[in-house]
This record gives structure tokens, sequence and C-alpha cells, in this order.
């Protein structure tokens, strides 16, 4: 259940991207788009300037995708998609999907505890108490 | 498939069931993962050396009915024979017959770490847990708060 040992997980940045000037305008939406005007600052990259995502961002391919647990997300719809698992349980972690009924939940929770599957959120719609 | 007589070569069954059969099962997370469920597939992943229903030959270990495990192995006809095995004290047993009626015969030795791999994981999956989880202890001094008071309420 537990994952297989990885080189550290690094985020090179953890903000998220803003657009320019999404600051100062409500038109300006914060969704990244890339400045192109001729004397744009950002642009030229001068000094205290936001920085531009580019390639250098990414993440290590060992660690991409990759949850502060070390395994990676696998949508599940049902309980047969655990068995999918049972090989990889070092490296994939089932997430339910979220038009699964609790119901549901129960059996997938169960089936993946027996095949020593990690369950992303296994808490969800699935209460003990009322 | 239909003809039986004339089975497709694996190469070109490959091609034609690598985008789209029925076993694949694709994620987008992950960066597009892509699974199997064909029982003749041993670990699960959806390529070329674990397809079971393009390579001539190949092996499934799936649970059986009376809580063993059940050898898939695959005829040149294509058809599937069964060897069950009943949950036995040792499990290396169960190992033992795997290996030496497939790889040691010379029947798709490549997969003999696979075979052995997956009925290890099946086996382990009819255990009964030796500890059982603990239950979650309230973190943080606003839950232990509340924890505190539902039981003072309790009571």
């Amino acid at each position: 259940m537990t994952a297989v040992k990885h080189v550290p997980i690094v985020k090179k940045h953890k903000k998220r991207f803003n657009r320019h000037q999404s600051d100062r305008f409500m038109c300006v939406a914060p969704s990244w788009r890339k400045p192109k005007g001729i004397d744009n600052r950002v642009r030229r990259r001068f000094k205290g300037q936001a920085a531009m995502p580019k390639i250098g961002y990414g993440s290590n391919k060992k660690t991409r995708h990759m949850m502060p647990s070390g395994h990676k997300a696998f949508l599940v719809h049902n309980a047969n998609d655990v068995d999918l698992l049972l090989m990889h349980n070092h490296t994939f972690a089932a997430e339910i999907s979220h038009a699964v009924s609790s119901r549901k939940r129960i059996e997938i929770i169960a089936k993946a505890k027996k095949l020593g599957v990690k369950v992303t959120n296994p808490k969800g719609k699935v209460t003990t108490d009322v | 498939m239909s003809s039986a007589t004339y089975p497709a070569p694996a190469d070109l069954l490959w091609e034609i069931t690598r985008n789209n059969t029925s076993f694949l099962v694709k994620r987008k997370t992950a960066g597009g993962i892509k699974l199997s469920r064909d029982p003749l597939n041993l670990r699960n992943v959806h390529s070329r050396k674990h397809s079971g229903a393009v390579n001539d030959q190949a092996i499934g270990v799936v649970p059986s009915d009376k809580g063993g495990i059940s050898l898939l192995t695959k005829k040149k006809s294509g058809a599937t024979i069964t060897h069950s095995y009943k949950p036995s004290k040792t499990s290396r047993k169960s190992y033992l017959h795997i290996v030496n009626s497939t790889a040691k015969k010379g029947y798709r030795p490549d997969l003999r770490g696979d075979a052995v791999a997956r009925a290890s994981a099946l086996i382990r999956s009819y255990r009964k847990p030796v500890k059982q989880t603990p239950e979650a202890q309230p973190r943080g001094a606003k839950a232990k708060k509340n924890a505190a008071a539902a039981a003072a309420a309790d009571l």
C-alpha cells in the first residue's frame, strides 16, 4: 500500500501564473495569456515583473502527476475498476468518481482494502454515525 | 476470432486492437494511463507483451470460486484452459504449480515473474488483516476540543 521509494517531489513554482494586468482590470481574467505587445515589460522579462510560464518549470518526469504520498490517482467508478490496480497498488491509488453513491462507495472501499489499494477519498459520502 | 483455422498474426491483431478494444481502460489522469481488463493479462497493463487476446500464448491468474486461484493458459486454437488450485497452506506450492506448468515447459518464460507476482498478490488479498486499522484520532486543538465536547454531551 505504501508507495515505492522515489526521488523527492519538487514543485518549482507553486503559485499560479496570472495574466499580466489581471490585478488591475476586472475585464482581464487571471487565466494565463502570453503578452504579445511590442513594448510589453513582462514579455521582455524586465526586472521585478511577473514570471512567465515556461517548460523549465515542469516537474521531474519521475515525480510527475504524483501525489505527496507518492501514488498517482486512478479514477474508479465501481469495484471492478479496483481490480485493475491489484498489481499497481504501490504506484497507483484509487480515486472514487464523484457521482458514485454511498452504497457503492462502501463496496469499493472494502474491495480496495482487500487488495491493499489506497483510496484517496474514502470519507466522501460515507459516514458511520448519523 | 471467427476463423480458428486461420488465426490472424499477433502483430496484426495488436495493430488493430491497440487503440480500441473492450478490455482497454483509459484515464486522462496520470499522463493518460492505459490499463487492461483482459483476464489473460497478468499485470493489467495494455501492452503487446501482456495482452492476452493478441498473443498466441498467454497466461492468466484469476481468483477461483473456492477461494483459491485459477491458472488460465491459451491453446493454439485460441481456447482458454483453466487449472484451479485449492487454497493450500503454503502459497509456494501454488507458485511451483504455475511455474512448472508454464515457464518451465517453455510456455511464455518471460511471464514467469509476473505470474508468480500476481498469484502472490491474490493469495495475500485472501488473508485476514493481521492488525486492525486504528481508529482515527482527532488532530489539532480545534478537533480535540470538538471531540471532548461531543464526549461530554454523550455523558
